[in-house]
């Protein structure tokens, strides 16, 4: 269970933080999320799956801390989300 | 695979990947559209929606414990998504949110797609194709060889 290729000008780097727990962990470990607000994935560990309360929960603050960061920039709070299905 | 993250990922048997994928999916969601290769795409099909609907129950009764307003506000627009998503097998499933269908099926009509997730061993050049339409930034995840059920 690992990310094991950043796209090609990106090396990966020795740690990511993960955003549910805020800990500094191993690529090796984790998993590849939703963009924040810079446009950039965020990344959880691996096994945050195993507790689905904290996936939950932890995915609901990131959403919400994403929204105000883009509201204080006063862009839409949905611009977060990335391309929507209607441009795919 | 140039300019995609990937992510390699294991689970024994389709129940397993399905579990995993729906945890995955969660968070993946709301960036656009899936394709998720699977060797026994109708078989797959209910697997993975058991596995979110399974979550998305989840994800109600965590909405119904909490107390804090954040929580419940992000968690039903979760669930809001969650239940607006659409599953379908095929390759020209367009309209559908998540797209289940077989390599073969793939390399017909190349999903554009933000997240990919493939859940059998395939040549390196099949990734390379399935691949192709992507834009830049997605992410794959590939499930290892590895599969009991299928050696």
């Amino acid at each position: 269970m690992a990310i094991v290729k950043f796209p090609s000008g990106m090396t990966i780097p020795h740690t990511v933080t993960c955003i549910l727990c805020d800990r500094h962990i191993s690529p090796a470990d984790a998993v590849t999320g939703q963009l924040d607000a810079n446009q950039n994935p965020a990344f959880a560990c691996s096994g945050h799956f195993w507790d689905t309360s904290i996936l939950i929960c932890g995915w609901a603050s990131f959403n919400h801390a994403q929204g105000l960061a883009l509201e204080r920039r006063g862009m839409p709070v949905h611009y977060f989300t990335g391309m929507d299905s209607h441009h795919a | 695979m140039h300019d995609l993250y990937a992510e390699a990922r294991t689970a024994h048997d389709t129940s397993m990947q399905a579990w995993d994928i729906a945890r995955h999916l969660y968070a993946r969601i709301r960036q656009g559209k899936v394709a998720i290769v699977a060797s026994q795409s109708a078989s797959f099909l209910p697997c993975l929606q058991k596995q979110w609907q399974r979550l998305m129950r989840k994800a109600l009764q965590e909405r119904t414990s909490t107390t804090n307003a954040i929580y419940i506000l992000e968690i039903s627009c979760q669930v809001a998504h969650m239940q607006a998503t659409r599953f379908a097998i095929g390759a020209e499933a367009y309209h559908c949110d998540v797209a289940i269908a077989t390599s073969s099926q793939f390399l017909q009509a190349p999903p554009i797609c933000q997240t990919m997730y493939i859940t059998e061993q395939l040549p390196r050049q099949t990734y390379h194709q399935l691949t192709a339409w992507m834009p830049k930034n997605c992410l794959v995840v590939y499930y290892d060889c590895h599969n009991k059920s299928r050696h």
